[in-house]
């Protein structure tokens, strides 16, 4: 799931060390924020952030599709984050975090993308139950952090493509 | 895979093709020392390189063949027909090792004794191994010919071909040794003009070779990707840098500069259709071996480029056009001489440039397609309902072999005839924007067309408005704009219970409202606030007329895929980046017909219409704007009309007793042999048409009372003499006058009236 880091890059966050901590490995992680809650996602997946953006609405879409937007030269379909966790559309402009996946690349639709963290996978747990379903789907997972939480997101299961099988609303 | 053999690769691959050319070349001119000598240097350099990187199985195969060659190089064998099949089988023994080399990088061990044999038995005149076909079942039985001395001998099936052009024989025809000899005097005459034939391409080969590139297509897509990206820049900086003169300069450079590399790397990615016409002499040759045709094959126009993607898309449907025409069109060499034809058939291959479009046809004079069996076999096999198909014209039912399981062969050869043929064709051609057609004449042959964009990624497009976007409606679907003021919106929506439709020239167009369609609620009305437009749609043979908000102007798009999510919406056949910088999506016209529920009726009603006109020659026919002026029909050939105006009487005036249209600045002579002004001449608020007209280098206009529908004329031939007729033609079968603009007199210099004025028209329906 996360990717195996040899060397940590220039963080600020230093990870604690317990005993575990010797076999657990670091992943550096995009935190983004929607609403109350901090997801990640990890940069490796990452290809570019682009601030700013306006996405061109596409009539009849799933309602998940955020829109258009122009990225080098293609033409790059956008998943709204706030559109599949049921939130209400933010007004103005959004961040869009541009991720790899098999199925080609996409654009993730966030409020605002913070600073990069590195994480342990020793502090990582997986999804609690008391979630509803569709984001039992989505998450996976979460990070303890000093004082917060940090929800994991994978690119995978963002892939507009597996959305479209699975939430075809 | 090492560099090294990879190179390696590509530089055999082109050399075979070069020979696959020479060697369907060499039958018909088996003393070309010339193409010889290219066989044997493409051979040769194979075969030393291979000894090179240690590929012993391919060095073995290609020094028999180079054997053999430095024979018939040498003039000591003659090239007949079984020594190019032999030669043929060594360019398929050659590729394929080359094609396990790259799968595996390694030869494989395929065992070529056998192939080896036989070109070692084509070595020695007379001694000669029948060419095994490449895939028989049962092992060829070894003989050997009889020596030259004594030819009657000659195993020989059927009398022997003289000219080893591309023949019909069975698989056992020895080769024919007395043939060699009957040549071989010929040979001398043709040698000293072959080879200064064959010594000017040949510099110019190797000119060309120095002075190109082999490049990656990935490259050149991506180049092409970033030069639309510094496109799309170049007009925001243009934009921002307008205000400030001392950037005028400098952004006025980087907008010339940025267009010619635009069309530079659009350049690099076109190659000449002879890429993929030079396949077909081999499959041509092949196939009608196979099916004992005889087929002499016409290339024209080669050197038409065509973007290499698109080259590589229309290659599988060409060869399927090909197939089929050599399998169902061209009859055996009997059956063509009962008909009084030829024996050859010939098969044409055609390519050109028209406008934004190359036109690529392949025709035959074969038999032509039965247009009753194409019922038949729709109805039988449920394409097309019995009804249906008894109202079709004969245009209209042979489009029908494109559709899917459809196929008339009566026995299913394994050369086509699996009824997966056409309906393919149709699918390639049009994945990538272009159109099929079919024409055929019983007993003259048929001729499949299929016209190309010429590049994948750039088309025409008009930019429309709707729900506050822009959307990109591709040109090619669009036939006709209407104008709908606010005024008029009111009225002129009509309806069939809940169907909304519009009067275009005094016929029902069913009309889609984009708005509607794309935010379903509420209900199907013009806006009266607004200008309405009606973009009228021709998609798939179904015609709607789409309701916009706006219209934006036309633009060149760049077609950009969109994800599988968004395609499966199903309206949107792609997206582009339009010149502000903003998105537009682009719509699929015949996708939007589905949907909005556009059936088949308004294409039932056409070929009703076209029903009537097939009688008379459809192919020769021309388009006509039918008016009526003055309760009586008359045709104007649509080529000509440029414009149709409608206005107030009191704007005509008149030179003399001659009607002139003062029009932006410009006079128009007006042609009023119908009589429509004097009709209206009380009332100079009264409403008059006219059709403005190209003549030579003036315009004309005519006054009509009403412009009734644009139809096909047919020719009308006198009784007895059968002569054409001129100044008439049968439209929706009845004779209607040809208005004769030529007939119309030019203004005169000064404005006196002229004397000479006539009846010049004859517009009796």
């Amino acid at each position: 799931m996360s990717t195996a880091m040899t060397t940590t890059a220039a963080g600020a966050v230093v990870p604690r060390k317990d005993k575990a901590a010797a076999t657990a490995s670091l992943v550096e992680m995009c935190s983004v924020r929607l609403g109350q809650t901090l997801f990640g996602v990890p940069i490796s997946h990452i290809l570019e952030i682009v601030g700013g953006a306006r996405p061109q609405p596409v009539p009849l879409a799933p309602s998940f599709v955020g829109g258009l937007v122009h990225y080098r030269g293609d033409v790059l379909t956008t998943v709204s984050l706030r559109q599949l966790l049921g939130m209400p559309p933010k007004e103005g402009t959004q961040d869009i975090l541009v991720l790899e996946s098999k199925g080609g690349c996409f654009g993730l639709l966030v409020d605002s993308v913070g600073e990069v963290m590195t994480v342990s996978s020793a502090d990582h747990e997986p999804n609690p139950s008391i979630l509803d379903e569709r984001r039992r789907a989505l998450f996976a997972g979460a990070y303890k952090l000093k004082g917060s939480l940090m929800v994991m997101l994978d690119p995978e299961r963002l892939d507009p493509m597996r959305l479209g099988q699975n939430f075809a609303a | 895979m090492d560099e090294l053999t990879r190179e390696f690769l590509i530089e055999s691959q082109e050399g075979l093709d070069r020979m696959e050319r020479c060697l369907t070349d060499l039958e018909e001119r088996p003393q070309d020392t010339g193409l010889l000598a290219e066989i044997f240097r493409s051979v040769h350099t194979i075969k030393g390189t291979t000894g090179f990187l240690g590929f012993k199985r391919l060095e073995k195969l290609a020094h028999a063949g180079e054997n053999l060659l430095g024979l018939l190089r040498e003039g000591k064998l003659t090239a007949d027909t079984p020594t190019t099949t032999g030669l043929l089988q060594l360019l398929d023994g050659l590729r394929s090792i080359l094609k396990t080399i790259e799968a595996e990088d390694s030869e494989g061990i395929g065992e070529d004794g056998e192939l080896i044999a036989q070109l070692e038995a084509l070595q020695t005149p007379g001694k000669v191994k029948p060419p095994a076909p490449p895939k028989a079942d049962t092992p060829e039985p070894k003989f050997e010919a009889p020596p030259v001395s004594a030819p009657s001998a000659v195993v020989v099936q059927q009398p022997a071909p003289v000219a080893p052009a591309p023949v019909a024989e069975t698989v056992a025809v020895a080769a024919p040794a007395p043939v060699a000899a009957r040549v071989a005097s010929d040979a001398e005459r043709v040698a000293a003009e072959a080879e200064t034939d064959a010594g000017k391409p040949r510099v110019a080969t190797t000119a060309a070779a120095e002075s190109t590139l082999r490049v990656d297509v990935t490259l050149l897509n991506r180049m092409m990707n970033l030069v639309g990206e510094l496109v799309l820049t170049r007009n925001q900086v243009l934009q921002a840098t307008a205000a400030d003169p001392n950037m005028t300069l400098l952004s006025r450079r980087l907008d010339m500069v940025t267009a010619d590399l635009r069309e530079s790397v659009m350049k690099a990615r076109m190659q000449p259709v002879s890429n993929i016409f030079s396949k077909m002499p081999r499959i041509v040759r092949d196939l009608s071996q196979a099916l004992g045709r005889k087929v002499r094959l016409q290339v024209e126009g080669q050197d038409t480029e065509l973007d290499k993607s698109l080259l590589e898309a229309i290659k599988d449907p060409l060869t399927h056009a090909v197939r089929n025409s050599l399998d169902h069109g061209i009859e055996p060499p009997d059956v063509r001489l009962a008909a009084g034809k030829d024996a050859e058939g010939t098969l044409k291959l055609r390519a050109a440039q028209e406008g934004s479009h190359v036109l690529i046809e392949v025709s035959d004079d074969g038999a032509g397609i039965s247009v009753e069996k194409v019922r038949a076999k729709a109805v039988e096999r449920g394409l097309i309902s019995a009804d249906r198909a008894a109202s079709l014209a004969e245009r209209e039912l042979l489009q029908l072999i494109f559709l899917p399981g459809f196929s008339t062969a009566a026995a299913v050869t394994n050369v086509s005839g699996r009824g997966v043929g056409m309906d393919v064709v149709r699918t390639n051609v049009e994945k990538i924007g272009g159109k099929v057609e079919i024409d055929s004449r019983t007993g003259k042959g048929t001729t499949l067309r299929m016209r190309i964009p010429l590049t994948l990624a750039i088309i025409p497009a008009l930019i429309v408005r709707s729900v506050g976007q822009s959307f990109a409606l591709p040109q090619g679907a669009l036939s006709e704009l209407v104008h709908v003021p606010p005024s008029q919106a009111a009225e002129a929506i009509e309806w069939i219970e809940d169907a909304p439709l519009y009067r275009l020239r005094g016929k029902l167009l069913p009309l889609v409202f984009l708005d509607k369609l794309l935010m379903p609620g509420g209900e199907h009305k013009f806006a009266t606030e607004r200008d309405n437009f009606i973009a009228v749609l021709d998609a798939d043979g179904r015609r709607f007329g789409l309701v916009v908000d706006g219209l934006a102007d036309p633009e060149e798009i760049v077609v950009k895929p969109l994800s599988a999510v968004l395609k499966d919406i199903g309206l949107y056949s792609g997206a582009t980046v339009l010149g502000n910088a903003d998105l537009a999506l682009i719509l699929d016209p015949g996708s939007i017909a589905q949907k909005a529920g556009v059936n088949m009726t308004a294409e039932e009603e056409a070929a009703h219409k076209a029903g009537a006109e097939t009688e008379a020659d459809v192919a020769k026919s021309m388009e006509y704007l039918l008016v009526e002026a003055a309760e009586r029909q008359a045709a104007v050939p649509l080529a000509d009309v440029l414009r149709i105006e409608q206005l107030k009487v009191k704007r005509i005036e008149y030179i003399g007793y001659r009607p002139v249209l003062n029009f932006e600045g410009q006079l128009l002579p007006i042609e009023d042999s119908g009589g429509v002004l004097a009709a209206v001449q009380g009332d100079p608020e009264a409403q008059i048409i006219v059709v403005v007209c190209r003549e030579g280098n003036r315009h004309v206009g005519i006054a009509v009372s009403h412009v009734l529908d644009v139809a096909a004329g047919g020719d009308l031939f006198e009784a007895g003499t059968n002569l054409r007729t001129s100044g008439v033609t049968l439209l929706k079968n009845r004779v209607t006058g040809v208005v004769d603009l030529g007939g119309v007199p030019p203004l005169p210099p000064e404005a006196n009236a002229p004397n000479d004025w006539n009846q010049l028209t004859e517009t009796t329906a």
